[in-house]
């Protein structure tokens, strides 16, 4: 079981829509897959479009030591652990296990997700931002086996990921075994912007050290986000679909029902196989060193 | 080693929760029902019991099972559950919310409203279904009351459905 968590401690970076196409690009590709959403809001099921979930009951029964249970094939091959009001009273839970046993407390997370969630080849973690759960990102950051960290090319985005770089090392710092940093993925940047693109990913190597930025990134594409956001699909799924309208003659556009979808469709699903791949191959050289 | 963390994340974890229940004042019995009734849902299918006759007699529970949730859960649950039965309405039922309670929240609401973060789940694509004159005013609303869109629609329904944004007595 390899564990991947999403994130950077800022909202607004895209760190859902990555976990969930992540997650789903993994699933596609035969691995068996959970996706834990540990965000209060639960955004993860409202992408997926899965409505009748638990509210984050699941993971409270699991740290609990209650039987549990995902969502099951929300998509072939993935199950959802959903978040909700209940991961506050998990973010509770591991606030009071740092209190009652120093930042080694926060460890339990991983530790129950180790011996729970050991059936699946990979578990995608998204994390809600920094200022609405701290204990809770911390667990996560030390629970996972790897980080992939999602970023816009503004300054307010890397300061952030400096910040998360500076709680890395105090984590570290105090004997913790952290997250690996698999990556940097830049989210949401212009398909010509490839200059904006190529000065990121410099100044992130000069504020992080030497960290891989992915190769891959994903488009900004806003038509194609919001509908499948309003479609509640997977860039898969949407890119299917845009893909089986292209070969349609003309006049089904005129019609009462007419939609029309984003012409980066596929382009913007080739960023998520792509960045899938990079993620994946990271994981599998990582681990055989 | 490992079975050894894991046991002693297990006892922190049980050290924890002990402590997390016993300090948790029980919430009202409407926001029990609505608590039970989500894990009722969501519960996984019970494990093979020993039968009737193998059993060991057991006194009868009296009374219903308490469930300790804190008071902003229970509020966001009961909302919920009224939340999904109107879910093919959203667009008349926020509309009716809006004519009969479209007033920015004050400030003290405001700001206990965004320490509790609530959103109402999945109700984004069925709001631009909503005529823009009472979308325009939403967003008003949303803004003079500094909450987002969704955060105004949880606060309209749970004026409308009775559920109090400050004091979470509204349960009735």
């Amino acid at each position: 079981m390899h564990t991947v968590a999403l994130g950077t401690g800022k909202g607004g970076v895209g760190k859902t829509t990555i976990a969930a196409n992540l997650a789903a690009e993994a699933a596609h590709r035969g691995l068996k897959t959970l996706l834990v959403d540990t965000d209060p809001q639960s955004d993860c099921a409202l992408l997926l479009g899965v409505e009748d979930h638990d509210d984050g009951w699941g993971q409270l029964a699991m740290l609990k030591g209650q039987r549990w249970q995902p969502l099951r094939d929300v998509r072939p091959g993935l199950d959802l652990l959903a978040g909700g009001a209940s991961t506050e009273l998990v973010a509770d839970a591991l606030a009071r296990a740092e209190v009652k046993a120093g930042p080694e407390g926060l460890a339990v997370l991983g530790e129950v997700w180790g011996e729970e969630l050991a059936d699946y080849d990979l578990v995608v973690v998204d994390t809600p931002p920094a200022r609405q759960s701290r204990p809770l990102l911390d667990a996560v950051l030390l629970g996972a086996d790897w980080l992939v960290i999602p970023t816009r090319t503004d300054l307010k985005s890397i300061r952030a990921i400096r910040v998360l770089g500076e709680r890395l090392r105090r984590l570290a710092g105090q004997g913790l075994g952290v997250s690996r940093i698999a990556g940097v993925v830049l989210f949401g940047v212009g398909a010509q912007a490839t200059a904006i693109t190529a000065d990121t990913r410099q100044f992130l190597e000069e504020v992080l050290g030497p960290v891989r930025v992915f190769e891959a990134t994903i488009r900004y594409a806003e038509k194609a986000d919001r509908d499948q956001g309003i479609d509640r699909q997977t860039v898969r799924e949407y890119a299917g679909q845009a893909d089986d309208r292209a070969g349609e003659s003309a006049p089904w556009r005129l019609g009462a029902q007419a939609r029309s979808y984003s012409t980066a469709a596929g382009r913007l699903l080739a960023d998520y196989q792509d960045l899938t791949g990079e993620v994946l191959a990271t994981i599998v050289d990582g681990e055989a060193r | 080693m490992a079975d050894r963390s894991m046991r002693q994340a297990r006892d922190l974890l049980a050290d924890v929760f002990a402590d997390q229940a016993g300090e948790q004042a029980p919430a009202g019995d409407q926001a029990e029902e609505v608590a039970e009734d989500v894990l009722a849902r969501h519960r996984p299918p019970p494990r093979r019991r020993p039968s009737r006759a193998r059993r060991p007699a057991r006194p009868a529970r009296r009374g219903r099972q308490r469930v300790n949730v804190s008071l902003p859960t229970a509020i966001y649950l009961a909302v919920r559950q009224q939340w999904e039965e109107h879910r093919a309405t959203l667009p008349e039922l926020v509309g009716e919310a809006l004519e009969t309670y479209g007033q920015p929240l004050e400030e003290d609401e405001a700001v206990a409203w965004r320490r509790q973060r609530r959103q109402v789940p999945g109700c984004v694509s069925r709001l631009l279904r909503l005529p823009a004159e009472q979308l325009d005013r939403l967003d008003e609303l949303a803004r003079t009351s500094g909450l987002s869109r969704s955060g105004m629609v949880a606060v309209l329904l749970g004026q409308h459905l009775g559920v109090s944004v400050l004091e979470g007595d509204g349960l009735r």
